[in-house]
């Protein structure tokens, strides 16, 4: 297992408000890890770094290898936490756009797996409901052959059958040795998909355990220890 | 349906019993194809990950075996999974006596019950 | 990377550039139709509906600028931009594409209204079809005169420093949404169309005094010229450089010149600092 994901010592500020204090982990390939805290924690902040939306002037993230830029932005591929297309856009062109623009991207793929939900590929993207609207994105960002997936909170304002679906969509699509970066308030829900989890609190990381550990150790789930730490 | 299982234990522990007494109850029957672990991960809606190393703890027990080729396949030693089944009901009964105890009811009262 | 990003803008704009297009055209159109009633008929009304048509077709050129930049502000404050910028191309390319995009697709929309304009302007003197009369004059003034080496050098003068003004122009809108998404991440403002009107406004009243400053420099330009005794001296006889400079009968072709020169340098540096100040913004300090 190699290590897909480095952070050093990252730290973030908006104007004097500190977000992200000296944060540090490692990711390896082809894991699912959970990224959990309350709002206003650092989560957004930390995925914004690693995607390349804040500038990472220390260099502090190397993912495979390099400094965030045009070359880590070829291998990872990003859900933003809010439907990042506007209404009046068909399904049919978001494929467009990421088929011109993502050279690993299968349309294919995602066609058979919009269809596979019955989501017609003509549908306007403003008509959909939350949950097909969730569900289209998570098909398109999971349809790249990318090396690794940041899904910012793909369970937010859907109902538990869609919240069920997407977590299959991720299953079934993730490359073998892909990792899955997860950020969520759903613990109970997706603890049994994690192969690690990271708690931030107050922009500092504060947990970061393997989460079959947790349950070995403590006999406890991972729920349960978020209470803990947060309470 | 994902599977039903406790996220106070070992998620890897529970597929383990959940396939083996799957195989037990001859869902699985001898010498029948096991579908693949990524199918299983998300019938299960657990970690491939985990699911692999379940799918491997079968594999040393004996209860599976893999073809380099074509996938994971039940055994056919029929001795195998029978003892598999009395371990599997061995276990069961003991669980079932300690909650008993717990509920203060002797071994007796119990058999009575039953 | 970059040719797709271009493809893929111009697949998300054609849409709505081809349709003001029609309108610009429809408009000139129609313009041109009510100025011929009116010169007819020496009808108030149409002559009234003649100018209303005519600022319809010229706002047409200010609405292709609008939707232009309109892209870079989804880049930079809506959702979508979460989704662009993390395209694998440097955060600049998404400037570059659409500074290309944007100036070229206002320079079509002024080269379709003139075109219109003009084409049916044609031998009628119509106030409306100042630009192209304007070029066409310069053009026939000079010919006539059979200095068409001066014709040409003005009229080439005068589009390129309108094109540089059209230019800067559009970058100030770009320059201001890039300086207003920095203040806003910066200091963590959550008012952000506040902070556009605001920059917006500024970076505009800059633009006025540059331009009064610039009016007021040729006017003491002009009038040193008027001064100068070598002006009308000589005739055209062989074209060396010296005479090209000091004959003109009018006076008027050299002052064009440095009207234009003036133009290109004072809106082409401003342009360029300003272009140059986005850039840095998106590669280093891009926060959204």
């Amino acid at each position: 297992m190699s290590v897909l994901l480095e952070c050093k010592n990252l730290s973030h500020r908006y104007g004097k408000k500190v977000a992200l204090d000296d944060v540090s982990f490692q990711m390896e390939s082809g894991k699912i890890v959970g990224l959990f805290g309350p709002n206003g924690s650092g989560k957004t902040t930390l995925i914004k770094k690693i995607v390349g939306l804040l500038q990472d002037e220390e260099q502090a993230i190397k993912i495979d290898g390099d400094p965030v830029g045009e070359k880590t932005k070829a291998i990872v591929s990003y859900s933003p936490d809010r439907l990042a297309f506007d209404g009046e856009r068909k399904v049919t062109d978001l494929l467009d756009f990421y088929e011109l623009m993502y050279d690993d991207f299968d349309r294919g793929h995602a066609e058979e797996a919009l269809a596979g939900l019955g989501i017609d590929t003509g549908e306007y993207i403003g008509k959909m409901s939350k949950g097909t609207g969730e569900k289209t994105q998570i098909i398109l960002v999971m349809s790249r052959n990318a090396k690794l997936y940041v899904l910012d909170e793909p369970f937010s304002g859907i109902d538990p059958v869609a919240r069920e679906t997407v977590i299959k969509i991720m299953l079934q699509n993730m490359p073998e040795d892909a990792s899955i970066l997860l950020s969520t308030h759903h613990i109970q829900e997706t603890e049994q998909i994690l192969d690690e989890a990271i708690f931030i609190k107050d922009g500092k990381l504060v947990f970061h355990k393997s989460v079959e550990k947790v349950r070995e150790e403590s006999g406890r789930s991972l729920s349960e220890a978020y209470m803990e730490v947060f309470r | 349906m994902p599977w039903n299982l406790d996220s106070d234990r070992p998620i890897f522990l529970q597929i383990v019993e959940r396939l083996e007494s799957d195989i037990v109850s001859g869902k699985y029957a001898p010498g029948e194809k096991l579908p693949a672990v990524r199918e299983l991960a998300v019938e299960a809606a657990v970690n491939p990950n985990t699911m692999q190393k379940a799918c491997g703890e079968l594999e040393r027990i004996g209860l599976v075996y893999s073809q380099r080729t074509s996938g994971r396949f039940v055994t056919e030693d029929k001795k195998l999974i029978d003892q598999t089944r009395k371990e599997l009901a061995k276990k069961t009964v003991k669980e079932f006596l300690q909650r008993m105890e717990e509920l203060g009811i002797s071994r007796d009262e119990a058999l009575k019950l039953l | 990377m970059k040719k797709k990003l271009m493809k893929q803008e111009i697949r998300e704009t054609k849409k709505w550039i081809m349709l003001i297009y029609a309108c610009i055209v429809i408009m000139s159109i129609v313009t041109m139709i009510t100025a011929l009633i009116a010169m007819n008929t020496k009808s108030v009304t149409a002559e009234e509906l003649m100018v209303v048509f005519l600022l319809c077709a010229m706002m047409g050129i200010v609405v292709v600028g609008i939707v232009m930049a309109g892209r870079f502000y989804d880049l930079l404050f809506t959702e979508e931009g979460m989704i662009r910028l993390t395209l694998p191309v440097k955060n600049r390319a998404h400037l570059q594409t659409n500074v290309k995009l944007g100036i070229l697709s206002i320079y079509l929309a002024i080269v379709i209204y003139t075109a219109v304009i003009g084409i049916m302007d044609n031998g009628n003197v119509f106030l409306v079809g100042e630009l192209y009369q304007g070029l066409k004059g310069y053009y026939e003034m000079y010919l006539t005169d059979g200095v068409v080496l001066k014709a040409l050098l003005t009229t080439i003068c005068s589009v390129l420093a309108g094109a540089v003004v059209i230019a800067n122009y559009y970058i100030t809108f770009l320059f201001a949404l890039a300086v207003s998404r920095r203040i806003v991440s910066k200091h963590g403002i959550m008012q952000k169309k506040g902070v556009i009107f605001i920059v917006g406004m500024v970076l505009f009243n800059i633009q006025l005094l540059v331009i009064w400053g610039i009016t007021k420099l040729i006017e003491v330009i002009e009038a040193d010229l008027s001064w100068y005794p070598l002006r009308s001296y000589r005739p055209v006889g062989r074209l060396s450089f010296i005479d090209f400079l000091r004959y003109d009968s009018e006076g008027i072709w050299i002052k064009d010149v440095l009207f234009g020169l003036i133009f290109l340098a004072v809106y082409g540096i401003t342009a360029l600092v300003m272009y140059r100040i986005c850039r840095n913004i998106m590669e280093r300090k891009l926060e959204v």
